[in-house]
């Protein structure tokens, strides 16, 4: 077998854009994806993502912009299954075929031995069907099956389209061990999915798109901090008033406390203490991350930010 | 390059589908040739139309037409052609096609690997062919008490261009399925057309009395290619087959068809996104 370097593992997605006739799948679309990490690609289905995925694998030629693996086009790695795995749908198998034999044919082309084929199977946990027709594989047995082809060749870069899709629980807790365990060995991991909570637990960054844009960029642990915090005063509309000029929206509550979209506790304080207003509590709201999820993609596909969400929808790099 | 051969063979024999079909064409050329062999030494063989019998006589040119009987009624030429066509649409309808151009990116080494694999499996089906053909009419002339002729050169000549002949219609396929790509239109279209569009052809020519455009069809070209030696002996006019004077050149000129077909839809195959 033969490694191939893919410089650090870096990927870099920069002014990527695909038309397709009148449909612009992904627009102007720019993101890193560091090694030693796991990345969470998100969006709702058709925000554009398997659309870049393929481009970034040289499936699809882009219409304008680079997508490169290493500082390399996927078609210029010279035996790109040892540099890149990738998983993009469950169903890519022939029914007729077995599953060994499919991992074989890969095996093939860039001259791995048939040995390490037995070894993604056991790996995977597909020993006892590896010698039955790919077609009688349950939607969980030919994730596995994908996720072993993505591993054939050892390689340094992991992508993966929708590798939840039609996993039961105890199938999305072993990807997540699987997760954990490729990208603690340094490895770069992009897996993509239109559910927040499916990757919520197991990535560090996350990069979310709507209708293919870029809507937010950053490590996760930074999105679960774009907290509000919840005020409550005598007079909550003086403080509404009073918090606008620093640019910090705030909603009143029915109890009548307020939220404000602002995870800094002190500026809310001293903005009560100078508009005279006596702070009664003030404590930071832990945002869940699915409804900001929602409201991000929601709000794209709307338009303009819709009025609940707590978040900026600009795109900015956090 | 050698990895990307090695995987389009493995690919071709790990699922049913060449073995199936090489059964089932091997099935119906044994049975067609013990048809043609049937034929030999009695009147049923004559050609309403002009009058001759072609099997009047036992001779090299009946026993070449007995051996490639299947080819030269244009019914077996299907199933090669079929072949190729499954192969390549295959990829497209599950898909695979995608795993394919991830583990060998560079196209068109994933394309001549698969023209390498679409040769071999060429030569895999016109011996199957062969065997079959050969074993059904020598059954039957030999029971009959006619020779066989298996001893003739010739004869082991038009079998040899019989594996070009497979080969070219394997290509035939695989050409116009990467053109095509829906499976089952494309199926239906390159059968249809060779079949039922070639009998039509066929008829509208002979009508029309224009045995210089029926030369040209693909059937008619392959039974050019395989028969060397009259098997009228002379008796009926050559003039009026509608075979090229030289079996190497309805030879060429069938290559060249099947290069046509597999170099536009490469070329297609290398430039259209895989979503």
């Amino acid at each position: 077998m033969t490694t191939t370097e893919v410089g650090g593992g870096r990927i870099e997605v920069e002014r990527l854009t695909k038309r397709f006739g009148d449909l612009t799948a992904v627009d102007d679309l720019t993101f890193t994806v560091e090694p030693g990490r796991i990345t969470g690609f998100l969006g709702p289905n058709g925000a554009g993502k398997t659309t870049t995925l393929r481009m970034l694998l040289g499936l699809v030629r882009p219409t304008s912009g680079t997508a490169t693996i290493g500082g390399r086009q996927y078609h210029d790695i010279p035996s790109p299954l040892a540099a890149v795995g990738s998983a993009l749908e469950a169903t890519n198998f022939h029914p007729g075929r077995t599953g060994r034999d499919h991992l074989k044919v890969m095996a093939d082309t860039t001259h791995i031995d048939h040995r390490r084929v037995d070894e993604m199977l056991e790996q995977v946990g597909l020993a006892d069907a590896a010698r039955k027709r790919a077609g009688g594989y349950s939607m969980g047995m030919r994730q596995r099956l994908g996720l072993a082809a993505a591993m054939l060749g050892d390689p340094q870069v992991l992508i993966l389209d929708e590798p939840a899709n039609g996993l039961d629980p105890e199938g999305i807790r072993w990807l997540r061990g699987f997760l954990r365990h490729v990208s603690s060995q340094g490895k770069t991991v992009l897996v993509s999915s239109h559910m927040l909570q499916e990757v919520e637990q197991t990535v560090d960054d996350i990069v979310i798109i709507a209708q293919g844009r870029l809507v937010k960029h950053g490590a996760m642990s930074d999105l679960h901090g774009t907290g509000s915090s919840l005020v409550r005063t005598t007079d909550a509309e003086a403080l509404m008033a009073a918090l606008r000029p620093v640019d910090v929206a705030a909603s009143l509550q029915p109890d009548g406390s307020l939220l404000a979209s602002s995870a800094d506790l002190q500026l809310i304080g001293d903005v009560a203490l100078g508009a005279g207003l006596p702070v009664h509590e003030l404590r930071l709201v832990s945002t869940d991350l699915e409804s900001l999820f929602f409201s991000l993609t929601e709000g794209q596909e709307l338009g303009q930010g819709a009025e609940a969400s707590p978040a900026p929808t600009d795109g900015t790099e956090l | 390059m050698g990895g990307a051969i090695v995987s389009e063979i493995r690919k071709v024999f790990t699922t049913r589908l060449w073995w199936a079909m090489l059964l089932g064409m091997a099935v119906l050329a044994g049975l067609i040739a013990l048809g043609f062999a049937a034929l030999v030494g009695t009147e049923f063989g004559e050609d309403p139309s002009t009058g001759v019998n072609p099997f009047a006589t036992m001779n090299v040119g009946v026993a070449q037409l007995i051996y490639n009987a299947g080819l030269i009624q244009n019914f077996t030429t299907l199933f090669p052609l079929a072949l190729g066509v499954l192969l390549i649409t295959g990829e497209y309808r599950h898909q695979t096609i995608t795993a394919t151009f991830l583990s060998t990116p560079r196209r068109w080494v994933v394309l001549v690997s698969k023209s390498v694999a679409v040769v071999l499996i060429g030569v895999v089906y016109a011996v199957g062919h062969a065997a079959a053909s050969v074993a059904g009419g020598a059954a039957m002339l030999a029971g009959k008490g006619h020779p066989t002729l298996l001893d003739d050169p010739e004869v082991w000549r038009s079998l040899g261009i019989g594996v070009l002949a497979f080969v070219v219609w394997t290509m035939l396929g695989f050409g116009f399925g990467m053109l095509v790509r829906n499976q089952v239109a494309a199926v239906l279209i390159a059968v249809g057309a060779s079949l039922i569009g070639q009998i039509a052809l066929n008829i509208i020519f002979a009508i029309a009395d224009w045995t210089w455009a029926a030369k040209w069809l693909p059937g008619n070209l392959t039974g050019g290619m395989l028969i060397t030696v009259d098997p009228t002996g002379g008796a009926g006019d050559p003039a009026a087959q509608p075979y090229f004077e030289h079996w190497w050149l309805s030879a060429i000129i069938l290559v060249g068809y099947a290069a046509v077909l597999a170099v536009a839809g490469s070329a297609l195959t290398a430039r259209r996104d895989v979503t």
